[in-house]
Formats: structure tokens, C-alpha cells, sequence
């Protein structure tokens, strides 16, 4: 049987073939959007006005449905006069791929709209450290909470089924009441940050440190180990490659309540300056700074997945990732 | 020279030369170092109670070489694991130099069939886990002379991952050793090893024990390689695990797998299939089944 190609169940890839669909998988939907925004024909519901003509309702730069503009243009036929020109276009919420790439490159260098605001760079590390912080205390809780819950049942028995509970429960919706207990600022953004990954992180800890193999355990048992050694020879070594994984997935879990928590008081970071953006109609700067947290995300992750390599070389579940 | 005996003329498994009755004799003079008395274990499911060992009694004397065999379900294992302190049982005792166990401890080093060597530590570390966690002085020192005993040094550094299914299981038993335990447990240890490096293993296991001071309590399936390596083989039958009989291996030492097909090995094989293949056990179920095959209509010729 030919054990080659794409389609193997269960196989791994070859490099060559891991590296081309890899790329692909970024190219393959910047090529879509790149044949809706430049291919006329595909989409392209509006126009955009060229020359207003005769018209006296019509600017340069203006966006109008088809339909409307073809109105436009067999009025002023009927009446003889100058019709309006315009090419198709895209509505303004879609805009091209040069114009983001544009747009990734100058709203750095744009000085921010007032003087007292701040850049896009300084929004940026001000959304990082709210995600950090938010991250760092879910994890000073979370991480203990969560080995110890694997690690003894009756602690699991005793927490588990709240935290279930409340994992259920919208991290947004304490909103109001992080707001009325620790003001404006960023301790309600990092409040729901905390809500929205602490539940998550005790529960798929407790069930990494879960699944260590009893067998390593025993065998400690009978080498003379004795209760707290256990949990600090045994069980945590063991578990910690699987246990930097699940931070790291958690790490994205926390950028993912971000956005949302910037909003809850003043609203500030990435998210204020995306809602600036919006609101001026510059889209493809607002698409440009949600490029930019999906890079700094995944930027994150790459880092800490070779961090991973290098500190847990015994680990076996890496090198068939990798 | 050893020569193949027809199992009519076999001697009988309990003829000793004298030779080995005399060994027998000065083994038996050392003191007990594992006493099991009426030991009986029942597995309390939600619904219903498995008796799994049903009245165990036997002693092994300090050096002793002992191995259990039996059919699958007589609980060996679960005897290995309750020596070891690993589960509890129901009634009986279990005695080490007179005291009672009760949880496991470092006086009783064991190896499993699966190496449970902790894959974040290098070999050198594997071995002197249980030094340190004892707190035991200069363990770097002592893990590198035990890895020299079974010619490992080189791999010291190494991970685990990194080893072959042989190195790691000789690893795993110079962890157990580096303890100094009073007994050393073994379940299936050779078990998961292909037959040559089981061969290589078997030998090597008798090398240490022959060096060392210890008792070793050896689990086994592998008939011939309980003949090989034990002074006594302790027989058990399944459902309930009881002990059938407790067999002194006739065969002399030092041992060498050219005693493979001598009268002795041969004798006391017999007698061991006879043990434990006589019960009702599941082999007579399926030598049923394989009557029942029948000739497909697409096969024309004769391959016997």
C-alpha cells in the first residue's frame, strides 16, 4: 500500500509538506480577500463615486449602493444633463489588503488625534500588561487550586462542582459589579480577565495532573517517597510539560476576554484605539490593530512553545508537535 | 552434556542431588525475611465481592530466590502489590523481619513490568531519587557504582526516552537496589522485552543477585523463566488465588541456559504445566474454538 500523500489517517506529514500547507494556511485566505477586494466582478455591492456630474447630492469618495447609483445616473440622462461616474466598490468596513498593510505600518507613526491620548504603541503594551496581570493572578491561584484538586480527590470533590458552576457563568456579566467595587480603571478589566480564565485553568489543570501515570507514583511509593515529596518529586515534574501547554492555551483563553474588558469603564488599550478608529470610519486602521493582536497572540505562543523545547527536553509529546 | 529425555523417563521433580538438597539446606537455615500468613484479599465492587487471594501462606529466607506463577486471575499481582504496601488486604499478615506491613516503604523496592522510570530525570537522577528522597549522603556517588554493576555508567546522563526497553528495566532495578531494600519485587518485569533481551536480562538479574545481599520475590508468567532463575516457585490457581504448591527447583546452580533441556528443568516444567493447566482454565476454552475453524472453499491445497 503507498504510505505517502496528504491524506494518511493518523500519519504524520513530511517537512516539506508541513511547511507548504502551513504557509497555505495563511495565504490561502489573504488570496480570498485579496479577489473580493481587487477582482470587480466578485461582491463589490456599491460604487464609488468618481464625478458627481450634474448631480448636486453626489461627492467625490462617496459610496452608494448600485442600485441607487444607477437611479442616479438615468435621472440626470432623463433631464439631459451630466451623469455622475463611479467604479464598483466595496463598502467601507471592507477595505483592501495594501490599505491594512498601509494601515499596520502608519498608525504607528500617526500621532494620536489629542495630545493627552496615546499611541497606538502605547495602547498596545497598556492592553499587554491588563492580559498579563489578569493572566499572572488567575495563575497564582489557579495553578496550586488546580494540581492540588488532581492531585487529591476529596479537595477536588470539595471545589470542583462550584467552579463548574461558575465557569458557566459570563465573565462580562460582573462587569457592573467590578466597576461598583474597584473603579474605572484597570482593576475591573483585570477582574474579568481573572473571572473568565481562573475557572477554566483549576479545572483543566485538575485533570493534567490527573492524568499523570499512577505507575510513577507507585513506583515513588515504594523508593521510600512519602507525602508532600510526592507531590513536589513526582507529581509536579511530571505533569509540567503538560502543564506549560495548558498555560499557554489559557494564555490565548485570556486574550480572547481582552477586548470586552478594556470596554467595562473608561475604555482603554487596543480596544480604545479600535473603537477611536471605528468611529472615524478609518477601518482599515481598525483592522490593521486587530492584525496586530493576532500577531502579537500567536507571536506569544511560537516563543513560548520553543521556551517549552528547550525547558522540558525529556518531553516526548513536543517532538511530534513540532 | 545435556541431552533431550523422553518426559516418560523424567525423574521425578522432587529428586534434589545432593548438591542442591545441601543448598536447600543451608537456605532454609537463614532467617525469614518475608512472612505471609493466611493473607486474603476481597475486591469489594459496587455490587459484588471477588475473592482474589484466599488464605496465602509462605516465607522466603534472606537470599532467596523466589518466583510466583499461576494462570491469569490468580492474582500474583495483586499479591506483589500488597507485600509492596501498594494496596491493602483483607485479612491475614504480611511480615517483614517480623513487622507488620502496612504502607509501602523504602525496606521493599519493586520493578514493574512498565520501567516507571520518571522520563524528566536523567539515569543517574532515576537512581538516586530514592537515596535522596531518604536522605541519604553522597547519592551521586553511590547511583554512579550501581550503574557500573550493570554496565550503564555511560548512559548516566542520558533520559530515559533515550534508552532501550533492556537498559531501561536494568535502570529501574539498580533505583530499586540503590535503596537497600530487605526485599526486592518484581512484577513481570521482563515481560514487555523481546525474547533475546529477556534471555540477556534473566542472566543478568541472576549476575546481581548473586553479588548482592537480597531477597527477591519474582512474578512471572514464563514458566522456564521461573525454573531459571528461582530457588522455590511458589504455584498459584486462579479464582480463588490459592497456593497449589510451593516447588523447590531441582535444577542446580550456578544456573546457565544450557540447563535449558536437562532432566531437572524438564521435570519440573511438567510438573508445572500439569499445575497450571489443569484447572478450568480459559487455554481449554479456546483449544475448543480452534476445532470449529473451518476450511474456507477458496483453499484448494494442503499447507501441512
Amino acid at each position: 500500500m503507498k504510505r505517502k500523500g496528504w491524506f494518511q489517517v493518523l500519519r504524520p506529514l513530511s517537512p516539506r509538506a508541513r511547511l507548504t500547507l502551513g504557509t497555505l494556511s495563511f495565504v490561502l485566505p489573504i488570496v480570498i480577500w485579496c479577489i473580493v477586494s481587487y477582482v470587480p466582478a466578485v461582491w463589490h455591492p456599491q460604487v464609488r463615486i468618481t464625478d458627481a456630474g450634474s448631480t448636486d447630492y453626489l461627492q467625490v469618495d462617496m459610496r452608494m449602493d448600485k442600485a441607487a447609483f444607477a437611479d442616479a445616473v438615468k435621472e440626470a440622462e432623463d433631464a439631459q444633463k451630466d451623469p455622475p461616474k463611479g467604479v464598483p466598490s466595496n463598502p467601507i468596513y471592507l477595505p483592501a489588503p495594501h490599505e491594512v498593510a498601509e494601515a499596520l505600518y502608519t498608525a504607528f507613526i500617526t500621532p494620536p488625534p489629542t495630545p493627552d491620548s496615546p499611541w497606538l504603541h502605547q495602547s498596545l503594551w497598556h492592553s499587554i500588561q491588563v492580559i498579563l496581570w489578569g493572566f499572572v493572578i488567575s495563575s497564582i491561584i489557579g495553578v496550586p487550586l488546580g494540581i492540588i484538586c488532581g492531585t487529591y480527590a476529596a479537595f477536588a470533590r470539595l471545589s470542583e462542582p462550584f467552579i463548574e458552576f461558575f465557569r458557566y457563568l459570563p465573565a462580562p456579566a460582573f462587569g457592573a459589579l467590578a466597576v461598583a467595587i474597584l473603579g474605572i480603571y484597570d482593576g475591573p478589566k483585570i477582574t474579568i480577565i481573572v473571572i473568565g480564565t481562573l475557572f477554566q485553568q483549576v479545572l483543566i489543570i485538575a485533570n493534567t495532573t490527573r492524568k499523570l501515570d499512577v505507575a510513577l507514583v507507585e513506583a515513588a511509593l515504594t523508593l521510600g517517597t512519602k507525602k508532600l515529596k510526592l507531590l513536589t518529586r513526582v507529581v509536579i515534574p511530571g505533569i509540567l510539560p503538560d502543564l506549560y501547554r495548558d498555560q499557554r492555551i489559557l494564555l490565548g483563553w485570556a486574550w480572547t476576554y481582552l477586548i470586552v474588558a478594556e470596554l467595562i469603564g473608561t475604555s482603554t488599550g487596543i480596544t480604545w484605539f479600535i473603537t477611536q478608529q471605528a468611529r472615524y470610519q478609518h477601518f482599515a486602521n481598525v483592522y490593521a490593530a486587530i492584525t496586530m493582536i493576532g500577531i502579537i497572540g500567536l507571536g506569544t505562543d511560537i516563543a513560548l512553545a520553543l521556551i517549552g523545547k528547550r525547558l522540558f527536553p525529556w518531553d516526548r509529546t513536543l517532538v511530534k508537535e513540532a | 552434556m545435556n541431552k533431550i529425555v523422553a518426559p516418560n523417563t523424567l525423574p521425578s521433580y522432587r529428586e534434589q542431588s545432593s548438591a542442591v538438597r545441601a543448598r536447600f539446606t543451608r537456605l532454609k537455615q537463614r532467617e525469614v525475611i518475608l512472612k505471609v500468613d493466611q493473607l486474603t484479599k476481597i475486591f469489594n465492587d459496587s455490587n459484588r465481592s471477588t475473592l482474589a487471594l484466599n488464605k496465602i501462606s509462605f516465607e522466603t529466607h534472606r537470599r532467596e530466590f523466589l518466583c510466583v506463577v499461576g494462570p491469569s486471575g490468580c492474582g500474583k499481582s495483586t499479591l506483589v502489590r500488597i507485600i509492596a504496601g501498594l494496596e491493602d488486604h483483607t485479612s491475614g499478615d504480611v511480615l517483614l523481619d517480623g513487622k507488620p506491613v502496612t504502607e509501602p516503604g523504602s525496606d521493599r523496592g519493586m520493578v514493574f513490568q512498565g520501567y516507571t522510570l520518571f522520563p524528566w530525570l536523567t539515569v543517574k537522577k532515576n537512581v538516586m531519587f530514592g537515596l535522596e528522597v531518604n536522605g541519604k549522603y553522597d547519592a551521586e556517588q553511590q547511583a554512579l557504582q550501581w550503574l557500573e554493576l550493570v554496565g550503564l555508567v555511560k548512559f548516566a546522563d542520558s533520559y530515559p526516552h533515550q534508552l532501550s526497553g533492556g537498559m531501561k528495566q536494568r535502570v529501574a532495578i539498580v533505583r530499586a537496589l540503590a535503596n537497600q531494600p530487605r526485599i526486592l519485587l518484581m512484577d513481570e518485569p521482563f515481560g514487555a522485552l523481546d525474547a533475546q533481551t529477556r534471555c540477556r536480562m534473566q542472566a543478568h538479574l541472576l549476575e546481581i543477585w548473586r553479588k548482592i545481599d537480597i531477597t527477591i520475590v519474582f512474578i512471572t508468567h514464563d514458566l522456564e523463566e521461573a525454573i531459571f532463575l528461582a530457588d522455590r516457585i511458589l504455584v498459584l490457581s486462579a479464582h480463588p488465588g490459592e497456593v497449589q504448591e510451593l516447588i523447590e527447583v531441582p535444577v542446580p546452580h550456578p544456573r546457565s541456559s544450557a540447563q535449558f533441556i536437562s532432566p531437572e528443568f524438564l521435570t519440573t516444567k511438567a510438573r508445572l504445566e500439569e499445575l497450571i493447566h489443569k484447572g478450568p482454565a480459559e487455554d481449554e476454552d479456546d483449544a475448543g474454538t480452534y476445532q470449529m475453524v473451518t476450511r474456507l472453499t477458496d483453499v484448494t491445497d494442503d499447507v501441512d
